[in-house]
């Protein structure tokens, strides 16, 4: 199955790029192509001047990856699993690091509570600690706010925004076009595993004379209502 | 970056930590033993109760002092009585003689003193003629290498489901695809896997053959660890190798259903060729062989199963 093709977009650091588009339309294979994890057939990928299947491992040393389920190991706690990552990361002082993270993320008051035990939000806040530990230049956020109630939503789209004026590379994902509209300086529509559209939200509602990005997704995908 | 050592043992100390913490999996692997030894212990102490004492029954009207000396060199006991039969076959006495004819439980010490008394008084030719015949505790090393190699087959039977288990688990949660995203070869993530569970495996496996030593003694008590730990470290691999060879949307039990038969075939065998038995892993269970050419094969099974993880997509 073909599930991304010629696909292509450049994110310069310090810009949040959203890559947006409905369910199943490629968004997630995409990011795991970019992370890593899968295999593309052909194409080249360059993430912060590597390319990932020249050096993969170096590739990694500069990604942090939120991924849209959590990833966290039940039985540990975040202290425990964020400490694994600093130390294989091979993170300075990866004790002191580790609770400045989670200090961060405000996470420390169940900093020694087990994943398992945890709320969505909670989750969140771990696996974006877990991200940056190792102050990745890059970092993908895949769905990022799915399953979090307002408040988890504000302050993980906080967090994008924040890191993004710190200088780093955001590429995240969603479905929920209102959302990554507050965050993003520039957008990506995605459809069928082809690109449909790129540009700001100002370019995309001209190109496709409309007033919301839900309109405009909707017009460029499958053409202009009658 | 760590150097890939250090990025390993990090790793498996986590997965032993995770391991351990799952109360299924250490009540799993508590089982066997706390089965076999639980098992034992009480029929320890119900033999304790009924093995007679060390009696010899005579009839009320026996007279001869010849026998009760030479019973009383060694510390056994006339004991008079109606029935000496009903007292042997009652478990009251270890040997009956009513003058004639000797009445054993097995073959007691008593039966070959009161032979010796019954050749000085009949030095004529004669036989025994056998009529009882129960287990005696001498028996017991044979039960020992049955149940040793019993409760190693439960071990390599879990192993594979915990090989399997943790694979599938950290795939449908997302922890593997997390720990892909770390800058070390995936190989050490499938290994780091491997180590943990053997190390979980064997650490409850060792000390169940020790138990089950102390208790009804094993023969070649060192050469069944290690053939139960080649049988082990294979059974690991075949299951991290069954479910890190699928895709993302493989079921689990069927993968589960086929790592266990390739268990068993391996066990199979050793049993229809009886030249692979000391070889093979998992055959060689319950041999009295030197276990390196298992355990040797194990880490050749176990180097497989964590390389192919090299190939195997995130997700």
């Amino acid at each position: 199955m073909l599930a991304v093709d010629q696909l292509s977009f450049r994110v310069e650091p310090g810009e949040v790029y959203g890559l947006l588009g409905p369910n199943g339309a490629g968004k997630t294979t995409t990011l795991r192509i970019l992370a890593t994890l899968m295999e593309p057939d052909e194409g080249q990928v360059l993430i912060a001047g590597i390319d990932r299947r020249r050096d993969p491992i170096g590739v990694r040393e500069r990604l942090g990856w939120v991924p849209a389920e959590a990833g966290l190991p039940e039985r540990l706690t975040p202290r425990e699993a964020i400490l694994l990552f600093a130390a294989v990361q091979g993170v300075p002082r990866p004790e002191q690091r580790t609770d400045e993270m989670l200090e961060q993320l405000g996470a420390t008051p169940y900093a020694n509570t087990p994943c398992g035990s945890l709320s969505t939000g909670m989750k969140r806040r771990v696996v974006l600690a877990r991200a940056l530990i190792h102050d990745p230049p890059v970092l993908l956020l895949d769905e990022p706010t799915d399953g979090l109630d307002v408040a988890g939503r504000r302050d993980v789209l906080g967090f994008v925004s924040e890191q993004a004026r710190l200088g780093k590379t955001v590429i995240i994902s969603s479905h929920i076009m209102s959302e990554v509209e507050k965050v993003a300086h520039r957008l990506g529509l995605v459809a069928g595993g082809k690109m449909v559209a790129e540009g700001r939200v100002d370019e995309l509602l001209t190109l496709a004379n409309a007033t919301g990005l839900d309109e405009a997704f909707l017009s460029l995908v499958d053409g202009p209502k009658a | 970056m760590r150097p890939l050592p250090s990025a390993i043992a990090l790793l498996t100390l986590a997965s032993i930590r995770r391991l351990l913490r799952e109360g299924l999996v250490i009540r799993s692997l508590i089982f066997p033993v706390a089965l076999t030894t639980g098992t034992e212990v009480v029929t320890l102490g119900v033999v304790a109760i009924t093995v007679p004492d060390d009696q010899v029954a005579v009839p009320t009207s026996w007279t001869d002092d010849a026998l009760g000396q030479l019973l009383a060199t060694h510390q056994i006991t006339l004991e008079p009585t109606s029935d000496p039969a009903g007292a042997v076959f009652n478990k009251e006495a270890k040997a009956g003689f009513d003058g004639s004819k000797v009445y054993t439980l097995g073959l007691p010490p008593e039966l070959l003193l009161v032979e010796s008394y019954l050749r000085s008084k009949h030095p004529e030719s004669w036989q025994i003629e056998p009529v009882l015949r129960e287990h005696r505790p001498q028996d017991l090393p044979g039960a020992g290498r049955l149940i040793s190699r019993l409760v190693s087959a439960i071990y390599a039977l879990y192993g594979v489901v915990i090989g399997a288990g943790m694979i599938a688990r950290d795939r449908d949660d997302g922890t593997l695809a997390a720990e892909f995203l770390l800058p070390v070869p995936r190989f050490a993530i499938a290994a780091s896997r491997w180590i943990a569970a053997s190390l979980v495996l064997c650490g409850c496996q060792i000390p169940a053959l020790f138990l089950l030593d102390a208790l009804i003694s094993v023969p070649d008590l060192y050469a069944q660890m290690g053939h139960g730990a080649a049988a082990s470290l294979t059974s690991c691999a075949i299951g991290l190798a069954a479910i890190g060879s699928s895709g993302a949307k493989s079921g689990f039990s069927a993968r589960l259903a086929g790592a266990l038969s390739a268990d068993f075939a391996l066990y199979l065998a050793g049993r229809l060729i009886p030249g692979l038995a000391p070889i093979l892993p998992v055959a060689s269970l319950g041999q009295a062989s030197e276990p390196w050419l298992p355990l040797i094969l194990a880490a050749l099974f176990a180097l497989g199963s964590i390389f192919q993880f090299q190939r195997v997509n995130g997700r």
